[in-house]
């Protein structure tokens, strides 16, 4: 989770600094040939296509969310600090038995898409390149894992402390993609999108346990843990062992918008594809039984430069003696649908649905109001409230605000979830995103 | 309008980035926590094999684990035993005549044929293999023509022939300026017949030197009275690998120190049952010989108490038969070997070793041949022949222990760990237990580089003894915790910390009852974490 912070300070910065160049440059406004009869310049939502040579955006977000952890707690881990007792008890008062959920994403990059060359006049292909640094992370866990990781064994002395059906899955990964955009038929009011590109692992490493329980007797004289589940280790925390070679595959995105006056329909499937994870990835299968007592010395008489505590050595005895080796594995792919709807001049209705390829995830619909209103000839400000349920938690609120939005500018700052924001200590789910687009 | 937004733009996004700038700078800070942890963290068993050696034990007794120790010592360097000195014979030849004289070619010159006597004192020796030596043979011709030597030792022989040197050419001197022929022999495997021409001496060796002028040459002018030839030949270095006569009478002192390393670290009162110690005497050599054992006394360095062994064998000089030969066979003598064996009922053995020695030392006389030559010349000494005496000692770990007291120092580097820092508060449990019939204190000292004290443990603490039936036998261990706080202090302490000293009092239970000691008892020490570990997400 820290790793969302130190790559959001990382690539936040550099985009903020496009931003403020492209901001602070006055570029001035070129008759437009007519993209799209419905994609109108004044359009509230983001731009999709250039309208003259080249349309730039930035984007940042991340998020957090969970169907029990108040967000207090979930920020501790992107903005690290010491978490208190106090909040984990907050935390610990909407567990369920199984099931936990908690996720958090981090998505950073850049596009550019311009008019496919010799198409000018027809403007009915669309050309782009985009790079974009994700990082997400999912967890499922039982009450009894919650407990054990956060106010430790020692309340579940001469008791069983169930951490079945537990799973943590981070990913971090970046991609490089080439766009082309082109309409369907003359009417241009189908638009297709097909996004090829590449994939580079950076960071992977999951854990499911299947089943798992560890007692601990009153004295605390052993540790008995019954396993069964994998353990996998990938990326950067596998350069000590090998050389760090490339961990690549291909993905993919590919969309599809509808157009009519009054509305926009967008299906879409982002990051479909595979990394093939280098040969110094680590993966454990186990399906056994640890029984702790300790660091054995052999001889206390011969304790020479020896240390009485050690940590890993419980770890040690969890990954057993396993052999590195590559292998591949699916991207978490983003399905997505939504629907604008033009109420009037100025109000706007949106749906959406989205729902993204890992296990404990759940399709996340989406319901928004948005507003716009002029500001003189050439601008316009606008926001947009919304009403979530499901991901990776439950009923949230969100909030964006549009204060620049002209023929070549387009930002938006807003939020996902805004009750985390509100309440941290008893509320679930925060998260803040940022665009930027610029038509030159 | 316009130009407002110009103006106001920059200033906007430099307020941004300065935000960002300043948030850069921030302390780096961790996600951490703080859990109760109850953990195990090392574990230790301890059995009668981790306070004495395990070659010591055995553990195959019924009436539980004994105690055996065992000391081969040679009572006499075999060198000492039987020597061969380094011995020589020179002898020159001049000329007969007053006046000078021509000699033809191929004139005899001289011929020696000399009995030599071999020094070794009171012995009669008859026969003698050599393992290793030289006969070093020097020749010098002061004449002016070339002269021949044959030298032969008939009575050396290796394989059935003797030892002849023919035809050594010495090539032509002159009485300033001589020449000179060294021929060395390596007597490896020769046999020595010293019982010289008629069968009835001893010690005696016939070597033969004859010299005469090249034949081939064309003669010599001798001068009158000067030396035209010199002869030595030296037998060097000869040691023996077999001697066979009388031996004589020499007497020999032994005395030396046995380190006992079993019971050094241990202190205090023990009660024993059933000691044994054998005492075996070998004599590898074809000669009786007397010996007084004038004094076996156990010594406890650290209280400076000593007692000496009170058995026969320390009240009358023993004898000790020869050995015998046993030609053919792969040892070619059989040793002589006399036991004593030495209990509570004949000596004060179970004393001698109550006492706890960490040193055994003893003080001999022996004598060769006590009744002179009854073997009339048939002594033997084989090179791997000695005088051995071997300690087999066996006790019985059927025991009572008061105050009995163990020390040992454990070296290290510190004892420290990166995850000891993230425990926040807490205590070290030690849970052990105990399997042995005794009360345990055992107290652990931190000392520093300088051997300062830096803190002690369980000064006071009881392991309690597990209790026994009515064979005296543990059945079930009992349990004990002992209970250490963990803190700053302790961690900065324990890093610092050079030496361990250990130091366990034993009092057995129920006391002054004799208990058998069965290689099952353990001691199991378990260390157990307990208290808030901070967990840090770095």
């Amino acid at each position: 989770m820290q790793y969302i912070l130190k790559t959001y300070k990382v690539y936040l910065f550099p985009i903020l600094c496009i931003f403020h160049f492209i901001a602070i440059t006055e570029i001035k406004a070129n008759q437009q040939d007519e993209v799209s009869p419905y994609i109108r310049p004044d359009d509230f939502s983001e731009p999709i296509l250039p309208q003259q040579t080249l349309l730039i955006k930035t984007k940042a977000m991340a998020l957090s969310n969970s169907t029990c952890l108040p967000s207090g707690f979930t920020n501790a881990f992107v903005f690290p600090a010491y978490i208190s007792e106090k909040l984990i008890q907050q935390s610990q008062k909407k567990l369920k038995e199984n099931q936990n959920i908690m996720g958090a994403e981090f998505n950073a990059g850049i596009e550019f898409y311009f008019k496919a060359p010799g198409t000018r006049k027809k403007t009915d292909r669309f050309l782009g390149i985009s790079y974009h640094n994700q990082q997400i992370t999912n967890f499922s866990f039982s009450r009894d894992f919650f407990n054990i990781v956060m106010t430790g064994n020692a309340s579940y002395a001469e008791k069983e402390a169930k951490l079945d059906k537990s799973t943590g899955f981070t990913l971090q990964y970046e991609s490089l993609k080439f766009h082309y955009l082109f309409f369907t038929s003359s009417k241009k009011n189908h638009l297709i999108q097909l996004s090829p590109g590449l994939a580079r692992g950076i960071n992977y490493s999951l854990f499911e346990f299947k089943k798992a329980i560890l007692f601990t007797p009153e004295e605390g004289d052993y540790l008995n843990l019954e396993l069964h589940g994998r353990l996998e280790e990938s990326g950067r925390s596998m350069n000590r062992i090998g050389n760090g070679a490339v961990s690549v595959g291909p993905v993919i995105d590919v969309g599809y918008t509808f157009l009519t006056e009054k509305s926009k329909l967008q299906l879409g499937i982002h990051d479909l594809g595979i990394i093939f994870w280098n040969k110094n990835s680590m993966g454990y299968a186990r399906d056994t039984n640890i029984y702790f007592t300790g660091i054995n010395i052999d001889n206390i008489f011969n304790l020479k430069e020896s240390s009485l505590v050690s940590g890993d050595s419980l770890l040690e005895r969890i990954k057993g003696k396993n052999i590195p080796s590559g292998f591949s594995r699916k991207l978490p792919a983003l399905l997505s649908a939504k629907y604008t709807y033009q109420l009037s001049e100025k109000y706007k209705l949106e749906m959406s649905l989205g729902y993204r390829a890992l296990k404990d995830y759940r399709p996340l619909t989406e319901c928004s109001l948005l507003s716009s209103f002029k500001m003189g000839k050439r601008h316009e400000v606008g926001y947009r409230v919304n009403i979530s349920y499901g991901g990776w938690g439950k009923f949230n609120t969100g909030i964006e605000l549009v204060p620049i939005k002209s023929n070549h500018h387009f930002l938006s700052i807003g939020t996902f979830f805004n009750e985390g924001f509100i309440n941290p200590d008893r509320w679930r789910g925060n998260g803040i995103h940022v665009k930027y687009c610029i038509q030159l | 309008m316009k130009r407002t937004k110009i103006k106001y733009r920059p200033v906007f996004f430099s307020i941004i980035f300065g935000t960002l700038l300043l948030h850069s700078c921030k302390k780096e800070e961790f996600t951490s926590w703080d859990t109760a942890v109850l953990a195990p963290l090392a574990e230790s068993t301890l059995g009668i094999d981790n306070l004495l050696a395990d070659s010591l034990l055995d553990k195959s007794q019924t009436d539980g684990v004994h105690l055996k120790f065992s000391r081969l010592l040679s009572l006499i360097d075999t060198d000492s035993l039987f020597k061969i000195p380094d011995t020589a014979f020179v002898e020159s030849y001049k000329s007969p005549f007053f006046f000078p004289i021509k000699l033809m070619a191929g004139a005899k010159l001289d011929s020696i044929d000399n009995l030599v006597k071999f020094d070794f004192s009171n012995s009669r020796i008859t026969e003698l293999m050599i393992e290793s030596g030289q006969s070093v043979l020097t020749l010098k011709n002061y004449i002016t023509d070339i002269v021949l030597f044959d030298f032969t030792v008939p009575k050396a022989t290796l394989n059935g022939k003797s030892l002849i040197h023919k035809d050594l050419k010495a090539d032509t001197g002159t009485i300033q300026k001589p020449s000179e022929i060294n021929v060395i022999t390596d007597l490896k495997g020769y046999k020595f017949d010293l019982k010289g021409d008629n069968q009835s001496q001893f010690n005696r060796l016939r070597g033969k030197i004859t010299a005469r002028l090249n034949p081939q040459g064309s003669g010599a002018i001798i001068p009158p009275n000067q030396n035209l030839i010199t002869y030595s030949n030296e037998f060097k270095g000869l040691v023996p690998y077999y001697a066979r006569g009388y031996l004589g009478q020499p007497v020999f002192s032994a005395g030396d120190s046995i380190t006992s390393e079993v019971f050094s670290r241990l202190n205090g009162n023990i009660n024993l049952k059933d000691v044994k110690m054998q005492l075996s005497i070998e004599n590898g050599i074809g000669a009786d010989f007397s010996l007084e054992l004038k004094k076996l006394v156990a010594i406890k360095t650290s209280s400076g108490k000593n007692l000496q062994l009170n058995h026969e064998i320390c009240r009358s000089v023993q004898t000790i038969n020869r050995a015998i030969e046993t030609p053919g066979e792969v040892n070619p003598f059989k040793p002589y070997h006399k036991s004593y064996v030495l209990n509570a009922s004949n000596s004060n053995v179970t004393d001698f070793f109550e006492l706890l020695p960490d040193k055994i030392t003893y003080d001999a006389n022996i004598l060769v041949n006590p009744l002179g030559d009854i073997s009339s010349g048939n002594d033997f000494i084989y090179k791997t022949s000695n005088i051995k005496i071997k300690f087999n000692l066996d006790i019985p770990l059927n025991l009572s222990l008061s105050n009995l007291s163990l020390y040992d120092t454990i070296t290290t580097n510190g004892i420290a760990s990166s995850s000891s820092e993230s425990i926040q508060s807490g205590e070290i449990r030690v849970l052990a237990e105990n399997g042995f019939p005794f009360d345990m204190n055992i107290q652990v000292k931190l000392l520093d580089e300088q051997r300062n004290t830096l803190d002690e443990f369980f000064t006071q603490d009881i392991i309690e003894a597990a209790p026994v039936n009515t064979n005296s036998e543990v059945i079930v261990p009992k349990k004990t915790t002992l209970k250490l706080p963990f803190n700053n202090i302790l961690r900065s302490k324990l890093s610092a910390t050079r030496y361990i000293v250990v130091k366990a009092n034993l009092n057995s239970q129920p006391p002054n009852q004799l208990l058998p000691i069965l290689s099952s008892y353990k001691l199991k020490l378990k260390l157990i974490g307990s208290g808030i570990f901070r967990i840090i997400l770095k």
